[in-house]
């Protein structure tokens, strides 16, 4: 089967750093990802390029096996995203928002209220339909931004870091939403940088340092990957890579980096 | 004495409903006290009130047995205080900044240069001090932050979120930083976070918060036992009563 | 009292206040340019002032009292900053507020980085008071004099401005209010003296506004009894001092405001959401008449509604009108005041010439504050897969309509008002904001683009009204033709014709342009 995300050799610098350096991941289907690494690792920006925000240097992004190169603006239709420091339209009420994020996906009228209402009661906005987001605190406009992105019903969801600034109620809701989609059928890829959560939540993860995948499957290859053993947390596995990853950039310089494929890249564990 | 005494704190913001609503704790000399709770549970006005900065409706707050509102600046010469969307102004450098905060609290010229050298430690920022800080990425104007907060070596230190939009990485050494300066020095934390694993490996006691009022308090294993849970998010979710 | 905390706190927020001079080129070559400019204006002045005061023209007490009304509305404006009660920036309550800096010490560096920044600012009035004086060949005693008692009144204003602010703040509540409205009104006489007859003369009672003006004019007279008044302007400046020192070891801090800036040159973007957002909720009470709902509407006028609903929720719409009016009014206002020519012709001009000036800022106005509110939830659109070219159409069309009725609807009543033909001023309406809107919004999405985010907005609207205002040359030609030979009624319709279809033409290719540079943008 097409994984549903995937990234070859991705190259991306801006403001003077290089971002990414030969970033290759894949999503498959199904399941929840997690895209883990220190800040700077690349994570919001590969997110970024995924979902168009940022155009690559050069490398080939595939979504659902089409090439986002060559068909920029279709397969956004599958997709639900939302950023990590959220900014939303301040001007318009929560279901105002909610019509505008549905008419612009090309979402019919009556799927638009269908999930609306089913969304708004679960993440518990009922009573705040008709506020003005300029009145919601910064964790329900987090919650509004995630009930938008759910508005297409998305086959691929992709949340940069959604545990932070949700309180502990949201968090558990977000959980328990995500379990739901997997089961229908449906990807939820995310970045986070709190590895207890991971470790509960994902099913596969990524780790990336420097722009690169260092590592990924799930925590049993990851284990066998860092050689941390057998009971050893994904923070330990994580500080583990990140420190070999470390080590083995500063034995080769960056300029040696630059033929396709990276240094530390190790194809995803079988 | 108590290093904080809150007894019956109310704040109502412009008549509306009470952010904070009859709280009461303390805080020991030299424990590390964490307060969690949700958005808008009340953690940040809790902390503004007793760093001064705000008036409570009523109750009453002491910090090292003075009060918030009649002996404010006794209290600001012990305290430190971390908030939540620090902005260091961007045109300065590091160094500039650190300098002006040492000058401030250090009673003579060495030990305003000693308290720069540990923040220079602390921050782990090396050479780069002498950027401006606009230059800086999110986790390094949090860790010059968290910097300047310790190196006065403030009786009591005022942390809201002191990890926030930091990596695994520098959460850790930041952590252990707290840790070692409260062991060392003695000093008297009183912190919000939303890392129930911070909390968890920080304090010695913690304050469930929810709309404003205090749920349960104590040493993070006694609750995880109380409420037979594996982790803070759980005791938080049980003890809201949510599970 | 500790000097060095003073001192440290002074350089810091000097240091602070003056960020972006030190950072950025192009924020110098701004206040060069605005000092040049200002330099300008005051030689202009200055030539017939310093004849006049050579020739000795007019009598002393008229100098005098021009003066001290002006000085007095300067003390007004100070006493109304008050008003607000005690403003500080954000880092200034975290930082500072909560280390061991007591009141007294803040408030003194706070003064005096207030002169600073004021000297800074007024270094045009420096030079020309420097020149003034050696033009004059005043004598160094009179200098000084002229100098220190403006020292002194600056000094008065600042201490009486901190003062009531603190008390302001600390006790709030309508009487202080009273007491600061009591205050303005008591100061402002002597100005409004100056200018209607009132029963007494405020110019001569002993103002500290008075003084001051005395002082100045008496030393370039070389008038003696000068001691009289510096006596009287030294009193009221210990009378400020000691209201001061009696306020100012109050515990003032928790009661501060925060407000959405860090200098005057960087505006700190997290208080501006915020001071967005209480503009939203104060306009949001009338703007909550339209709604976005779901219609079987098409997309792009789904998405036109959207824009109209922001424009009117964040208030820039009321802004706009607000705008023109005041324009129309100062075109009545000029038309009463200068030749009473009962024939059409100068009115039309009149009304043209100022439609043509504020049309050009009203696309500038709308399309900053979409870049403010709306680049934000930009990211919206871009990952949504929508066709980016139906989002450009509806902000142009949205933006365009708005700057057309507003001034169609200004037009409208005044011809009425002079009975005159609407059509030309209306036709230079529209043909602006066909023009002007496409442009500014080509330019802003262009300097997004580049994410040069550190080019200050004045220098991208100063662009923008550039680029329209050479596009608009034809028009502007066409126009005057129109104006200048009394054409019949059909060749004035073609030219109208003429000119939409020019307007329409820039448009369509400017609109093209910006679709193409929106998808550029990295967000």
């Amino acid at each position: 089967m097409t994984p549903i995300v995937e990234l070859i050799d991705v190259w991306k610098s801006y403001d003077g750093v290089q971002a990414l350096r030969g970033m290759n991941l894949e999503v498959r289907r199904g399941e929840i990802f997690g895209l883990l690494g220190p800040n700077g690792a690349g994570k919001t920006t590969t997110l970024k390029i995924i979902v168009g925000l940022l155009r690559m240097d050069r490398g080939i992004v595939k979504i659902n096996g089409i090439d986002i190169r060559e068909e920029p603006y279709e397969y956004k239709r599958l997709i639900g995203y939302v950023p990590e420091s959220v900014s939303l339209p301040d001007y318009l009420t929560v279901e105002e928002l909610l019509v505008y994020s549905g008419k612009i996906r090309g979402v019919p009228m009556m799927h638009i209220k269908e999930r609306m209402d089913y969304f708004v009661k679960i993440f518990e906005l009922e009573d705040k339909r008709r506020t003005l987001i300029a009145s919601l605190s910064s964790g329900m406009r987090q919650k509004v931004a995630i009930v938008s992105a759910l508005i297409n019903d998305p086959d691929l969801l992709i949340l940069d870091e959604p545990f932070i600034g949700i309180d502990p109620m949201g968090q558990h809701i977000l959980k328990e939403m995500f379990g739901e989609r997997v089961k229908d059928g449906k990807t939820v890829f995310i970045s986070t940088h709190m590895l207890d959560t991971a470790e509960r939540l994902c099913d596969r993860v990524a780790v990336i340092h420097r722009g690169q995948n260092v590592a990924s499957g799930d925590l049993k290859d990851l284990q066998r990957l860092s050689r941390t053993g057998e009971d050893a947390t994904l923070e330990e596995v994580f500080l583990r890579l990140i420190e070999e990853a470390k080590e083995m950039s500063m034995e080769k310089p960056i300029k040696e980096e630059r033929k396709g494929f990276s240094i530390f890249f190790r194809r995803d564990a079988p | 004495m108590k290093a904080v005494e809150v007894v019956n704190l109310v704040k109502v913001y412009g008549g509306g409903i009470p952010a904070i609503d009859n709280l009461t704790f303390a805080v020991e000399p030299g424990e590390i006290y964490g307060l969690i709770g949700p958005n808008g549970a009340g953690k940040t006005t809790t902390l503004r009130i007793v760093a001064t900065l705000i008036k409570p409706t009523s109750g009453s707050v002491r910090v090292l047995g003075f009060d918030v509102v009649d002996q404010a600046e006794y209290i600001r010469r012990m305290i430190s205080y971390l908030p939540e969307e620090a902005g260091v102004y961007g045109n300065l450098t590091g160094y500039e900044y650190l300098r002006f905060i040492a000058d401030i609290y250090a009673k003579s010229g060495d030990e305003s240069e000693s308290m720069i050298e540990e923040a220079l430690e602390i921050s782990g920022l090396g050479s780069r001090i002498k950027d401006r800080v606009k230059s800086y990425s999110r986790g390094m104007r949090r860790r010059l932050q968290v910097a300047r907060t310790l190196m006065v070596k403030p009786k009591l230190a005022i942390l809201d979120e002191p990890t926030s939009g930091l990596d695994v990485y520098h959460a850790h050494y930041i952590r252990r930083c707290i840790r070692r300066y409260v062991d060392e020095y003695g000093l008297t934390v009183l912190i919000s976070s939303h890392n129930m694993l911070e909390i968890e490996y920080l304090c010695d006691r913690i304050l469930l918060i929810h709309r404003g009022r205090s749920i349960d308090d104590g040493p993070p294993r006694i609750l995880k036992e109380k409420y037979s849970s594996n982790n803070m998010e759980e005791v938080f979710l049980k003890a809201v009563g949510l599970t | 009292m500790r000097i060095h905390v003073v001192l440290d706190l002074y350089i810091f927020k000097v240091k602070t206040f003056f960020g972006a001079l030190r950072a950025s080129k192009a924020s110098i070559a701004l206040l060069l340019l605005y000092t040049l400019s200002f330099l300008l204006g005051l030689f202009s002045f200055s030539t017939p002032i310093s004849d006049a005061i050579r020739k000795g023209v007019t009598d002393i007490d008229s100098y005098t009292e021009l003066l001290s009304s002006v000085a007095s509305l300067l003390m007004v404006f100070a006493v109304s900053l008050a008003l607000r009660g005690y403003t500080v920036f954000e880092y200034e309550q975290n930082l500072i507020f909560t280390s061991p800096i007591k009141p007294r010490e803040f408030l003194i560096a706070d003064i005096f980085s207030n002169l600073t920044s004021l000297l800074i600012f007024a270094n045009p009035i420096v030079i020309f008071y420097v020149m003034i004086v050696h033009s004059l060949k005043l004598s160094t005693l009179s200098a000084l004099l002229m100098l220190s008692s403006s020292i002194l009144f600056i000094f008065t204003l600042l201490l009486l401005k901190t003062s009531l602010s603190m008390i302001k703040s600390l006790y709030g509540g309508n009487q202080v209010n009273t007491l600061i409205l009591a205050i303005i009104v008591i100061l402002v006489l002597p100005a409004a003296g100056f200018i209607a007859d009132l029963p007494l003369e405020y110019n001569s009672l002993p103002y500290p506004s008075t003084f001051l003006a005395r002082i100045l004019v008496k030393s370039v007279y070389s008038v003696d009894r000068l001691t009289l008044d510096f006596a009287g302007l030294s009193f009221y400046f210990l009378l400020s001092v000691l209201l001061f020192l009696s306020i100012s070891t109050k515990n003032f801090f928790p009661t501060t405001t925060c407000i959405p800036f860090v200098s005057p040159f960087d505006t700190s973007m997290r208080m501006q959401t915020l001071q967005m957002e209480r503009n939203i909720k104060m306009f949001s009470r009338i703007g909550m008449l339209p709604t976005l709902n779901l219609g079987s509407k098409s997309l792009l006028t789904f998405l036109m509604k959207k824009e109209v609903i922001r424009v009117i929720r964040e208030g820039s719409l009321f802004t706009i009108i607000f705008f023109y009016l005041i324009a129309s009014f100062i075109v009545v206002a000029t038309s009463i005041s200068s030749s009473q020519t009962t024939q059409s012709l100068p009115y039309t001009y009149l009304v043209t010439f100022f439609v043509g000036v504020y049309s050009l800022t009203i696309p500038l106005m709308l399309v900053s504050n979409w870049r403010f509110s709306d680049i934000g939830s930009l990211w919206i659109p871009l990952t949504s897969g929508m066709d980016l070219r139906i989002m450009v159409n509806a902000l142009l069309y949205s933006f365009i309509s708005i700057s057309s009725v507003v001034p169609a609807a200004v037009i409208s009543i005044l011809s009425l008002i002079y009975s005159i033909n609407p059509i030309i001023p209306l036709t230079l309406a529209v043909s602006t904001s066909m023009i002007g809107c496409p442009v500014n919004l080509y330019i802003m999405v262009g300097f997004l683009g580049m994410k040069s985010s550190g080019t200050p907005s004045i220098l991208i609207g100063l662009a923008s009204m550039l680029l329209s205002v050479l596009l608009l040359t034809p028009t502007y030609i066409l126009i005057f033709l129109g104006l200048h030979l009394s054409f019949g009624d059909v060749t004035s319709w073609l030219l109208t014709v003429t000119i939409l279809a020019y307007s329409t033409l820039i448009m369509k290719l400017f609109s093209r342009e910006i679709k193409r540079s929106i998808s550029r943008i990295e967000l």
